[in-house]
């Protein structure tokens, strides 16, 4: 139990009479909707992802059916929102690219108003398995912590990226923790679950771009907690990559400058 | 014939007319605020008297400690120029931001749309019922 100031997530520590125990934790009305049955958000962010989009979604309904599941459609010109349609999927969708950041913030903003406890964060191309989105999700629970992020690097096996993207994912590690004391061996792990205090800050602050990397640093110097469980992910189903070409060398150069703005910030609270 | 002084003084004022009148116009049209328009209409106004008051730039370039004149009115503007792209820069960044809020709110009021569109669909409307 985390001692959370949220009050919309204070039905924590509510007594549980007069629930259901096999519905688990179950949530408090919102104001603003119909409520959640299912305290669990699967957040899918998906960029013109029709080929494997559905392939996801029905992989979540069958491995994990007792969460809601939103998919974020940040400026798709393909057939990506009538595959969250046909799926029966929650589906928030931006009416330009807005970027990974915006997306997974619209995200946070559509759960925090549901007054979800837990939000875990899914690629739309397939590269992160439901099942391992369920041991991220777990690892939050049973440890307590604000964040889990799911790692590549903790065990062996499963697609790990090529070396170079292995360098750069190191130095960032090295980064995180030179900055903000934080030991992430997968900084820029897109599979990450988020309790209340972490959904109730990234709605409110969140730093632009490729948001990985920062937002961990972001939380860690929040003084949140930022734990890490070994995962196992896919190489991606169908589509390209948002990294590619000239960005593949841009990108660490310009994660570490943001990382470097992020530690000069000042703490949010 | 004119002297290159003289030259000098009426290309330097007919630019700043011009500058000026553009600017005019292109508050006129609404296509530039009042406020943005006060930073090109005193870059106008500064053009136009550099050049007419020849004797300016010696005096200030004496206060500044310039040997060469001309260069206090290039570096002048030069710097003016980037100040005011640090202030564009800022003001767009403001504008990204407003932009990502206006959006994500689009994208959450749909999928309330959805859902209002959707329950709607499921139950007949309240009118309908005896």
């Amino acid at each position: 139990m985390r001692p959370d100031g949220d009050a919309r997530m204070g039905h924590d520590s509510e007594p549980t009479a007069g629930r259901n125990p096999a519905e688990g934790v179950a949530c408090a009305p919102s104001p603003r909707g119909p409520g959640l049955s299912r305290p669990v958000i699967a957040l899918v962010l998906a960029y013109n992802e029709e080929e494997a989009l559905p392939g996801v979604l029905s992989e979540l309904a069958r491995e994990c059916p007792g969460w809601s599941v939103v998919v974020v459609s940040d400026g798709s010109t393909d057939g990506t929102g009538a595959c969250a349609r046909r799926a029966g999927a929650a589906l928030l969708q931006l009416p330009f690219n807005a970027g990974v950041a915006a997306a997974e913030q619209t995200g946070f903003l559509y759960a925090g108003s549901l007054g979800a406890r837990v939000v875990v964060r899914l690629d739309g191309d397939g590269q992160h398995p439901a099942a391992e989105a369920r041991r991220v999700v777990a690892a939050l629970e049973e440890t307590g912590a604000d964040v889990a992020i799911g790692s590549r690097f903790l065990r062996p096996g499963g697609f790990r990226s090529t070396f170079a993207r292995r360098a750069g994912i190191r130095w960032l590690s090295f980064l995180l923790r030179l900055f903000g004391g934080l030991r992430i061996a997968d900084p820029t792990s897109g599979l990450r679950a988020f309790g209340g205090r972490a959904i109730a800050l990234l709605s409110r602050v969140y730093p632009h771009g490729y948001p990985e990397p920062e937002s961990n640093l972001l939380l860690g110097r929040a003084g949140l907690r930022v734990e890490e469980v070994p995962v196992t992910m896919r190489a991606r189903d169908g589509g390209r990559s948002s990294l590619r070409g000239w960005s593949t060398v841009y990108y660490p150069v310009k994660v570490s400058f943001a990382l470097l703005v992020e530690a000069l910030r000042e703490r949010v609270r | 014939m004119l002297t290159n002084t003289l030259r000098v003084q009426v290309a330097g004022v007919l630019l700043a007319l011009a500058a000026f009148a553009v600017v005019i116009e292109l508050v006129r049209r609404r296509r530039l605020t009042e406020w943005q328009s006060i930073v090109w209409l005193t870059a106008a106004v500064a053009i136009g008297t550099f050049a007419v008051y020849r004797r300016l730039q010696f005096a200030l370039a004496e206060v500044v400690g310039i040997y060469y004149p001309p260069v206090l009115i290039l570096a002048a503007f030069v710097f003016g120029g980037l100040l005011i792209l640090l202030l564009q820069s800022v003001a767009l960044t403001r504008l990204e931001e407003r932009n990502r809020r206006l959006a994500q709110d689009v994208a959450l009021l749909r999928e309330r749309l959805d859902r209002v569109e959707s329950s709607r669909a499921e139950q007949p409307a309240p009118e309908d019922e005896p």
